[in-house]
């Protein structure tokens, strides 16, 4: 019985998250993008993936960080989108992880009232926290709150 | 039904939808001639074959309540019918065509069909009405008294053609005062009434058959035509008068009758229906190869395969132009190197041949516009009734081909127009008569081929636009205010009517005059990088002339560089290119402007698209482009070249922009935007400057943590 969910690691500011690796095509390097007017902030514009044009969000805007350097290890994470390619821009992607099921909680509750919907589950590997992300939400037109954010907020109530 | 897969119901039933669709056209194309020339028995038998086909095709595909109709129908389609109430059923066949349209409609939709009864209600009337049969048979006398004669005999000497014209009033006509007017005044417009039979005929007494002698020199089927008023008229005959002659017997008659004896043997046979019909349905698939693409020699491909082929060579196109630039760098490299030679040689090869399979791929997207063109007699003769006027349809250029996915996309608009120019460009009869024009009015599509380009005109011989009209809605609604409107030419004033909330017409009919619609067919041309242009006369007519490319998928562009960007234009909007510094800009009325050969060109600033905006440099090039009648300059730092792009079009939405119409890929990988100059220019372009057009170009920021 294989009771493992596979998924693609990445990083962003201090937090890893988690994507189901059924719904990741590929990782490139960040490539030269090409800004597209009149598009929300987080969305960067558009790239050349080998003749297809697609369009790329930077993550950590979406998520809210504030501070955002280009680094080496800074990656595009390719994902299908409801049948369409995206590029997701993350600090650092890490290799395939096995998390087993049992290892999943549901999002505590912290999330729900701070209105943080796109977390799914938090899975604990090694001694890590691994942020599941329901890439259909992240991708929508909205707006997003910060996770760290919701944690302190939370905190300091 | 029953012994059918599912899958392969659902096959049948997507066969079954691709050929009604075809047999609805071909049944509004016959309803048409039908009414042009009621009781032609040859007609009335096409169309009782395509309506067969119908029901046929629907039964086997389980579509009971069509096919039921379609048999309701065939009821009235005899050569009888036709020759009695010819009008009436082609009035019927159309109707027919509507109904079994919406039918069809609902099917595809699995939606419960609308209810046929008011053809079945239309069917019955007809079959009923009194004067069915026995106006089917209805021979003229033309009996003239020897003093009518005489006078006939005299316009003869004098060298004007006499004709004995027998009108048949149709029963049904419910002011049959008015109807004897009509007819009197046609026949006075078109010559000299000489006799009148009966001759005292008052509104009350006024027999079903009327008989005229008439001298004129229109040749009588004009006279015919002329004599055809709808709903008043149900048929008419028209003979040569000759002097020795007692009664002439009438050439349409006679035709009439043989066909009658035809259809006698038909009929002493034991089932004269199922018979005749077999006989037809088989006539029908043998003689109907051109329509049916059942043929051999014809594929009927689904769309989408092709557009998977076209992707294909677009790419082939992309790596062709990468390749280029990778030899290029070889030969920079290795200018002595034999094996330079070599490649250019191969490459020049692949070249041809990849242009050869790009214009293949596009030929096989090509169809040519009487696809389009086709459905639009319908609707002018539909709209001309409403409307109460004579409008005549002429087509030239029907089989100029275009790409499929554009003549899809211009249904809509050409429709627009169309049906505009018979609400509003052409007058009524009386207005037309009282200008000196032919009663009848004329619209003229016409479609040719200019360079990489499709010409598709919508011409009116009607009133021209009343450009005063609408230069005072604009005003009205604010789309400008009255001063700005003083400085415009009057092409600009023309052009108006395509703001939204502008329209012409007096008043709002059902048909058209809201004033939505004209701002939606400049958009959709703005959406398949055409242009639409007016050529307006008053009194004289009307032209919209619509410049299309020939396919979606690959343009001719011109890229630049602005700041640290590239984008491209199309290149057929691009007028010229000139060089310019930040000393020759002037501001006038709100607006940057530039004073070329004394004219005045409004700047649009392209860097406001690219944040960090323009570079510091102080000279820079406008791209001057053409939209409809009017030039903007694009400011542009530099000029990058010109290029064939491959369109692929930005689905994504959370990319989507109305200011980009598409990216394309450079030799180097590099993605260039194309812009959508309609909208770049409407949203930079500071022309009008009232406060509610002037919005902000910054992105309103969804999403943006504020």
């Amino acid at each position: 019985m294989n009771n493992d969910l596979h998924i693609v690691g990445f990083k962003i500011g201090s937090e890893t998250y988690g994507v189901p690796v059924s719904l990741v095509h590929e990782i490139v390097r960040v490539p030269d993008i090409t800004q597209v007017p009149e598009t929300p902030e987080f969305v960067e514009g558009v790239i050349n993936l080998r003749g297809k044009i697609i369009s790329v969000v930077d993550l950590r805007k979406r998520f809210g960080e504030k501070e955002i350097q280009p680094h080496k290890k800074n990656r595009v994470i390719v994902v299908e989108n409801s049948g369409k390619l995206v590029g997701l821009i993350v600090d650092a992607a890490s290799e395939v992880m096995k998390l087993p099921v049992a290892q999943v909680e549901p999002p505590p509750n912290v999330f729900a009232e701070n209105e943080i919907t796109y977390v799914t589950g938090v899975g604990k590997l090694n001694n890590r926290l691994i942020i599941l992300v329901d890439l259909q939400k992240v991708l929508t037109r909205g707006e997003l709150r910060r996770i760290g954010e919701a944690l302190e907020e939370a905190a300091a109530s | 039904m029953s012994f059918f897969s599912d899958e392969r119901a659902a096959e049948l039933r997507q066969l079954f939808f691709e050929s009604a669709q075809e047999l609805l056209q071909a049944l509004n194309d016959q309803g048409l001639q039908l009414e042009q020339h009621p009781g032609d028995t040859e007609i009335v038998r096409g169309i009782r074959r395509t309506v067969h086909t119908l029901k046929g095709d629907s039964a086997a595909c389980g579509y009971r309540e069509l096919s039921e109709l379609s048999h309701t129908l065939e009821d009235v389609l005899t050569p009888e019918m036709a020759a009695a109430k010819g009008n009436a059923l082609a009035e019927i066949v159309l109707s027919a065509a509507d109904m079994f349209d919406a039918m069809l409609a609902a099917y595809r939709g699995n939606l419960q069909p609308p209810d046929g009864d008011p053809l079945r209600k239309m069917v019955a009337e007809l079959l009923a009405s009194p004067n069915a049969n026995s106006s089917a048979d209805f021979k003229p006398r033309f009996e003239w008294s020897e003093y009518d004669r005489a006078r006939m005999n005299d316009a003869i000497n004098r060298g004007r053609p006499v004709y004995s014209v027998a009108v048949c009033v149709d029963p049904q006509c419910p002011m049959r005062g008015a109807a004897l007017q009509l007819i009197q005044n046609v026949l006075q417009q078109a010559g000299t009434v000489l006799a009148q039979h009966p001759e005292d005929a008052t509104p009350n007494t006024m027999p079903d058959v009327m008989e005229f002698a008439v001298a004129t020199s229109l040749p009588p089927q004009t006279l015919e035509q002329k004599l055809h008023i709808p709903a008043v008229v149900s048929r008419v005959v028209i003979a040569l008068w000759e002097p020795v002659a007692a009664i002439l017997e009438d050439e349409d008659d006679e035709d009439s009758e043989t066909e009658q004896d035809v259809l006698g043997i038909t009929e002493s046979e034991p089932t004269p229906l199922a018979t005749g019909t077999n006989l037809e349905a088989k006539q029908s698939v043998t003689k109907r190869p051109s329509t049916s693409t059942n043929g051999s020699d014809t594929l009927r491909v689904d769309a989408e395969r092709i557009d998977a082929v076209m992707n294909l060579v677009g790419e082939l196109i992309i790596g062709k132009s990468m390749l280029y630039q990778s030899i290029s760098e070889f030969g920079r490299r290795f200018p002595k190197d034999p094996l330079r030679t070599q490649l250019l040689d191969t490459m020049a090869q692949q070249s041809q041949v990849l242009n050869a399979l790009q214009r293949s791929v596009m030929k096989i997207r090509m169809v040519p516009v009487d696809q389009l063109f086709r459905r639009f007699p319908r609707l002018v003769r539909d709209t001309a009734k409403a409307c109460g006027k004579d409008i005549v349809m002429t087509v030239s250029g029907a089989d100029t081909d275009l790409d499929k996915g554009i003549l899809d996309a211009l249904a809509e608009p050409l429709a627009h127009l169309v049906r505009n120019a018979a609400d509003h460009g052409i007058e009524t009869p009386q207005e037309r008569i009282a200008a000196g024009k032919q009663a009848q009015g004329i619209i003229r599509l016409n479609a040719y081929h200019q360079a990489n380009h499709v010409v598709l005109e919508v011409t009116d011989d009607g009133r021209g636009l009343n450009i005063e009209r609408v230069v005072a809605k604009a005003i009205e609604n604010g789309v400008i205010t009255a001063e700005q409107a003083s400085r415009l030419n009057d092409a600009e004033k023309a052009e108006l009517v395509f703001e939204s909330g502008v329209t012409t017409a007096e008043r709002v009919t059902e048909i058209s005059g809201r004033g939505v619609g004209m701002d939606v067919v400049r958009n959709t041309l703005a959406r398949l990088k055409g242009t639409i242009t007016i050529d307006s006369a008053p009194g004289v007519g009307t032209t919209f002339r619509l410049t299309l490319p020939l396919t979606l998928a690959i343009i001719k562009a011109l890229l630049f560089r602005v700041g640290t960007r590239i984008f491209a234009v199309p290149l057929s909007s691009v007028i010229e290119i000139t060089r310019a510094t930040e000393q020759s800009v002037h501001i006038v009325d709100n607006a940057e402007v530039l004073r070329l050969r004394e004219q005045l060109i409004t700047l649009v600033r392209v860097s406001e698209l690219v944040p960090g905006g323009q570079g510091t440099s102080n000279k820079f090039f406008i791209v001057i482009v053409g939209l409809g009648d009017r030039k903007f300059g694009l400011v542009v730092n530099r000029l990058v070249g010109e290029e064939e792009l491959v369109i692929k079009a930005i689905q994504d939405n959370l990319v989507s922009t109305e200011l980009v119409s598409g990216a394309s890929i450079l030799g180097d990988g590099t993605v260039v935007l194309i812009l959508n100059l309609t909208a770049v220019v409407e949203r930079l372009g500071r022309m009008r400057l009232s406060p509610a057009a002037q919005t902000p170009v910054k992105a309103e920021g969804i999403g943006a943590s504020a």
